[in-house]
This record gives structure tokens, sequence and C-alpha cells, in this order.
């Protein structure tokens, strides 16, 4: 079984994307409502991949991935961005090279797992 | 005209008065000379009198002394013989002068010779004492009758020189009439230059008065606008340093009139360029010339009391009196900027915002479309797909939007990166593959053999080509098939999107990169576009230094193309870096192209090109060791490009290359090969084989 975290402050996109990523029967699906949260299964979980919504309150995504990058556990877990295509050039700016890779939202939900294997590769 | 006018006017003034002057001056010499002639005349009937006279002295003195034998009668006689001689020399005188008078003066000579000898004979008779005879003589009437002669010769004389005198005067009187008629139509004249003289100057006057009226009021006006601008001014000099500054430079800025005069412009910037940068700029603005509209730049203003505020200014060149000066408009732009930034903030809180809820709606629907959770009824599963397709939709006019958002306030960030084109055609290819079936229509794509490089941001480019390649999917017929081609047009990449739709309406075509624009109301529904997606992709091409423009389809369709500049000549620097001889090919069909340059993969690097135009940009850049030419180029011929290749190598072998069937032997070329009858390993050993031997020729 591969172990995705994904974290969005959104209860229903956080269902939504559970269930397709449920459609793949090998992912083992958890989520998070927040930056902290997910630190915190993360660290505890090991999760292969992390989806990070990047438009959360309090902290968000660039600021969860560098927080990530901080604890041992989580110093290699792959970590990919969720978010619109229109504010992909602003991730860019950050120090946020060592994402594999932008699930552009909104998502299809069809295609999504098959989306997160490739970024796992 | 007006000038001619006056000129001649001017001229005319003393023209009029040296032609008065003349006939005067004509006038008094007439004068003077009537006055002469009636002189003379008046002397001449004086000096007839004279000689009438002397003859009556003589005559009456020859009878006195005859009767009183006294030597004193004499006296008169005497003198009167001694007088007759100087009439006489005075009278011939005027005879000279008056032919007519000629005859009469000779007659009375001739008279007066005989009167004298009758008196002196009367005088001599009585001196010997003979009284009788004397007294005889006197009475025979002779005397007498001679006397009568000389009154008569006298008085015809006379009469000439009378006629004579009124003759003149008359004729005077005549000249001077017409003398005085000129000179008062001449003085006429000059009275009526001097009165237009007069008008003209007048007027002249009150022209300059109104001009000068005008020039006040515009000035007053200046002045009005200038002070009463909201937006700062200033006049700068050349250099750069303040003259003069409205009210509203005070207001914004904090400092008095005395305390900017004479000071540099920089000093009301944050940030103040060095002098020379800024004189530089002031300098741009001159070349542009005097009266251009306004060089506009955004600065940081910096307040008297060092707050800061940002400015818009716009500068434009004057000149007075030979100097150059300019004038700087200031706008305090704050509001704008704070308008601007609430703007972006809310589309972007709004987008954020909608799209939240739309990813949860989407993504539910998106699972209930695929049977994932469960199978639907036909009904409910083409309802869920009707709300599924127009809630990406939804999503796609919002991020069209947001596009069209970014670029407007100029916050499009782009991410440029060195790119080859072909990936970018397949990825968009592949992405629309989905998109294309579902519509029923085919797609394929033919890019050139060689790497096309160019300086782009991949994500928008795919955008730009999804949204043309989309286009034509959705206008294509059923079953249709829309073509992608890959070219080169001269340093541009041109990517083809050829689409076998129903084509652009006439009245369409000058909107269709406007905003909202579809060719008709129902379109947008049927088609399911947004309306924005030609003047993004328009904007972004532009963005890129290239273009998006659409033509007509031979055989009907349109034709949407996108042209980007290309970063270098790749297909000549790739090909040209391996230790290769250079082979130029030219042909219009993209399948040869790609054949050929195959075959010739290890054996020599090709550049292939599909026009003349092409070939021609090619050569003009390097140095071909062959060229392989093809003689039906769209609607050029090959042979057109044999006279360039020989200019620009004489010894460079060339091979026609072509499917045309024709006597070629007039063409300068090394070969000919034509296409249906050659297996293309020929046409590489040959070209080969030319390109060897002209090496060794050389060495």
């Amino acid at each position: 079984m591969k172990r995705v975290l994904y974290v969005d402050d959104e209860p229903d996109i956080r269902e939504i994307a559970e269930l397709a990523l449920g459609l793949d029967p090998e992912f083992e699906v958890r989520t998070a409502a927040s930056g902290a949260e997910a630190i915190k299964i993360a660290r505890e979980w090991l999760p292969e991949i992390v989806l990070l919504d990047v438009m959360m309150p309090g902290m968000d995504g660039p600021e969860t991935l560098s927080q990530l990058r901080g604890h041992p556990e989580t110093l290699h877990t792959p970590v990919a961005f969720v978010t619109a295509r229109a504010q992909r050039n602003e991730i860019q700016n950050f120090a946020t090279l060592d994402a594999v890779g932008v699930i552009a939202k909104p998502f299809d939900p069809i295609t999504l797992p098959v989306q997160v294997r490739k970024l796992m590769k | 005209m007006r000038r001619a006018l006056s000129l001649m006017v001017l001229l005319a003034i003393p023209a009029a008065l040296l032609g008065v002057t003349a006939l005067l001056n004509n006038e008094f010499r007439q004068v003077r000379d009537m006055r002469d002639a009636v002189d003379g005349s008046v002397e001449t009937r004086a000096a007839l009198a004279r000689l009438l006279a002397h003859n009556l002295d003589m005559e009456t003195a020859a009878r006195g002394y005859a009767i009183s034998q006294s030597k004193d009668f004499l006296a008169p006689y005497d003198a009167a013989v001694e007088r007759q001689d100087a009439t006489f020399a005075e009278l011939d005188a005027d005879a000279a002068a008056e032919p007519d008078l000629k005859p009469y003066i000779t007659e009375l000579d001739t008279l007066t010779r005989v009167k004298r000898a009758h008196a002196d004979r009367v005088v001599a008779l009585v001196s010997q004492g003979d009284f009788a005879a004397a007294r005889a003589l006197i009475a025979n009437g002779e005397g007498k009758a001679i006397m009568d002669r000389i009154r008569r010769q006298v008085g015809a004389a006379d009469e000439i020189e009378r006629a004579k005198l009124s003759r003149i005067t008359r004729s005077r009187e005549g000249s001077t009439l017409s003398v005085e008629r000129m000179a008062y139509l001449l003085l006429t004249l000059f009275a009526l230059l001097l009165a237009f003289v007069a008008a003209f100057a007048g007027r002249t006057t009150r022209q300059r008065q109104a001009a000068l009226d005008k020039v006040e009021a515009l000035n007053e006006r200046q002045q009005a606008i200038f002070d009463g601008a909201v937006d700062g001014m200033v006049v700068l000099d050349d250099e750069g340093y303040i003259c003069e500054l409205n009210p509203s430079i005070t207001r914004l800025f904090g400092y008095s009139d005395k305390e900017l005069v004479g000071q540099h412009n920089t000093k009301l910037m944050e940030n103040p360029p060095s002098l020379e940068a800024s004189q530089a700029w002031l300098r741009q603005v001159s070349a542009a010339g005097a009266g251009r509209a306004g060089h506009r730049r955004e600065f940081t203003g910096c307040r008297k009391d060092n707050s800061t505020f940002p400015t818009d200014v716009t500068i434009s060149r004057f000149d007075d009196g030979g100097k150059q000066f300019y004038i700087a408009i200031i706008r305090d732009i704050t509001q704008r900027k704070r308008i601007e930034a609430m703007k972006t903030e809310f589309v972007s809180t709004v987008s954020h915002e909608l799209r939240t809820p739309l990813t949860s709606i989407s993504g539910s629907l998106g699972l209930l479309a695929s049977g994932a959770v469960g199978q639907l009824s036909d009904k409910a599963a083409r309802l869920v797909s009707i709300a599924h397709n127009n809630c990406e939709r939804l999503v796609r006019l919002i991020n069209d939007i947001l596009d069209i958002e970014k670029i407007e306030s100029g916050n499009m960030a782009f991410d440029m990166r060195r790119l080859q084109v072909a990936p970018l055609v397949q990825r968009t290819v592949a992405a629309n593959r989905g998109f294309a079936e579902g519509h029923r229509v085919g797609m394929t794509a033919h890019m050139p053999p060689w790497p096309q490089c160019l300086m782009g941001d991949p994500d928008r480019l795919e955008q730009v080509l999804t949204n043309l390649v989309s286009n034509a999917i959705k206008h294509s017929p059923e079953g249709g098939e829309v073509e992608i081609w890959g070219e080169q047009r001269g340093g541009n990449a041109r990517i083809e999107v050829r689409d076998r739709g129903p084509g652009i309406p006439i009245e369409f075509r000058e909107r269709i990169f406007g905003k909202f624009a579809m060719a008709d109301s129902s379109d947008n529904r049927t088609r399911g576009g947004t309306g924005l997606g030609l003047a993004i992709a328009r904007e972004i091409a532009e963005r890129h230094g290239g273009a998006v423009d659409f033509c007509d389809r031979k055989g009907g369709g349109t034709v949407f193309f996108l042209e980007l500049p290309m970063i270098e000549d790749t297909p000549i620097a790739a090909r040209a870096s391996a230790n290769l001889p250079l082979v130029l090919h030219v042909d219009d069909d993209q399948d040869c192209l790609s054949v050929v340059s195959s075959l010739f993969e290890g054996k020599a690097a090709v550049v292939s090109v599909a026009s003349l135009a092409d070939a021609r940009y090619a050569l003009e850049r390097k140095q071909f060791a062959a060229a392989i030419v093809d003689v039906g180029i769209a609607s050029e011929s090959g042979l057109d490009l044999i006279r360039p290749l020989r200019e620009a190598d004489p010894g460079m072998p060339i091979v026609l290359f072509t499917a045309i069937e024709e006597d070629y032997t007039a063409a300068d070329v090394d070969a000919v090969l034509v296409k249906s009858r050659t297996p293309v390993d020929r046409l590489v050993e040959t070209v080969l084989a030319l390109i060897a031997g002209q090496q060794s020729e050389a060495t």
C-alpha cells in the first residue's frame, strides 16, 4: 500500500480528494485540515507523498513544506502542491524548488490517482 | 498675393510722382519756349514798326527840308538812315527763323533802298538850290507811292507775325489743357494709392492688434490651465533645472516657488537618478521633437517632509525663443495604485473563493460521471455530464478572466526558458486528443525535422496552442481533421493550425481578437468557449515577441498561426556543430524534407527549408557544401534559386531533385534527379560524390 497524505483546509475538497485517490486500490489515504496537523501526521505516519494545498489560513503550503523539511522524519518526503493554474507562478517564487510537482486545481478526480502515481516515481 | 499687391502699390507711388514731375517739367520748358517765341514775334513787329517810322522820318525830313531849306530838318533823316541798317540786320535774323517772312523783308529792303534813293535825290536837288525840281519830285507822288507800298509790305509782314503769335498761343492752350488733365489724372491716381496704402496699413495694424489680443488671451488661458491644473506642472530648462512651477506642485510636494526654482528636478524624486541619467532621459524626449506626445514614466515622488508617494510623470518638449524647454506634468497616482491593488486583491480573492466550491462541485460530478461511486441511470448520467461540462466551463472562464486581468494590469509573469517547439506541439496534441475524439475530429501534426529553439513560458505557449487547437476542433465538421504544421519563416518558428470549418464570417474578423468575442451569441453555448481565449492568446504571443493571426485556408476552412522568434538559427547552428559537410535542401514537401534529412544522418548535415525566402535566409548566414533544390516550390520555382546559389559560391554542387520531368539542360546545375524514378539513396550518393569531387578539386 502507498501512503498518501492530502492537506486542505476545505472539508469538502478533502472528502472528494480522499474518494478520488481511493479509486486506486493501492493507495492508503489520510487527510489533514491544516499545516500543523499535516506535520503531526506526517512525522508519525511517514506518508510516501504529501499533497499540499497552497492557500490555507494560518500556515500556508510553502510554509508547511519548509517546516516539514525541518524534521528528520520528513526531510526527504516527496511533496506536491495543489493549486490553481493562476497561482503556479507565485509558488515558484518561494523556496519550494524541492516540490516534486504541481497538481492543478480543480483537479479531475478520475485522473488524480494517475497524476499522483507519476509524481511518486 | 497680398505681398505682391502691396509691393506694386509701393512702387506705383514713386512712379506716379515721377510721372507728375516729368510732365510739369516738360510743361515749364514748353512755356519757356513759347515765351521766347512770343518775345521774338513782338520784337519783329516792333522792328517792322521802326522800319516804317524810319521811312516816314526820312520822307518827312526830305519834305521839310525842301520847304524850309533849313538844314535842321535833315537831323531826323540822318538818324533814320543811320538806324535803318541795324533794323534790317535784326529783321534778317527774324526772317531766318521765320521763312514766311523772308520775301516781305527782301521786298521791304528793296523798297526802302528805292525810297532812300528818292529822298536822297530830293535832298540833293534842295542842296543845289533847285527847289522847283525838288518840289516837282515830291509832288509827282512817287515818294508817296513807295511809302504806300512800304506800308502795305509792313502790314503784310506784321499780319504774318500776328498770325504766328496767335497760332503759338492757341497750340499752347491746347497742350496746357492736356497737361492739366494728365496732371490731375496722375494726382488722382496718387491720392488713390495713398488712400489704399493708408487703408492697408490700417488693416494690418488692426490685424496685428487682433493677433496680439489673441496671443494675450491664449497666454491667459495657458496660464489659467497651468495654475488651475490638478496635476503638478514644472517647466524645466534643457538641463532639467526648474524654471517655473504651478500651485499644484506646492500642494503635492510642500515646497514653495522659491525653494524649487533653480533646483534640479531630481530634488522631487525619492531615489533620484544621477544627473547624467536624468539628462539622458530628457535628451531622449528631446529627440522625439517638439510638440510630440509626452513620454510617460512612473517615479516615486519625495515631499519636503520626506514622505513619499507614487507619481506618473509625462514630459514634453517645447521651444521658446530658440531655447529648449520641457514641461513635466506630475500626477499623484496614490489613489490609482490603491485601486489597482484593491482590484488585484479582489480578483484574486474572488477567484480563489469561487474556485474552492468549484473544486468540490467539479470533483463530485466527476466522480459521479465516472461511475466510480455507483452506476447512474441514463438520464441521471446525462444530467450529471451536463453539470460537469458546465462546471468545467466555469473554471475555464474564471481562469481566462484572471488571465485577462493579469495581462491588463501588466502582472502576468512569464517563466521564460529555453524550449523547443516540437515537444510543445506534441504536448498540446496529446492534451487535446480526448477533446478531439469527443468531437469525432482527427488530429495530425507535421513538424520540421530540425529542432526549433526559442525563449518562452512553456505553460503559456501551450495555453496559446491549446486555444488554437481546441478552437479548430470545435469548429471542424464531424469526421474532419485538424492539421498542425510547423515551419520556419525567416527567423521565426511558425505553427499553423488548419481546419476545414465554416471559416470566419467577414463581419466577425475585425473583432475576433477582442474580449468576449464570439461569432454569434448562440455560438458559445454550442461550442463551450469563453470568448476570451484569442484575446489572451494574442497577448501572450505578443509578450513573446511573436504574433497570432489567421487567414483563409485554400479549399475552405481557416488557418490560425502562431509565430515566435527563434533565439538562434537553430537548424543551421545545430547542424553546423557536427563536423560534417553542410547541405541545403529546399522542398515544400515536409515528408520529402524529413526523409532526405534522415538519410543524410551521419554523412552530411542537412538544413531543410520549405521556401525560397528561407533558403536565401540560410544562404546569407552559412556557407554550404552543396544544395538540393526542388523545382516546384509552392508557387515559386526552385530554378530561381540557382543564380543566388552560384553567386554565393560558384563551385558549389547543385542537384535538382524534383518530381517535374522536364528538360533541364539549360539549367546551370550539376545533376538532375527525378523523384519517382530515382531511389533516394542515389540522391545521397550523388550529392556526397559531388561534394568529394569539389573538395579534391579545391585541394
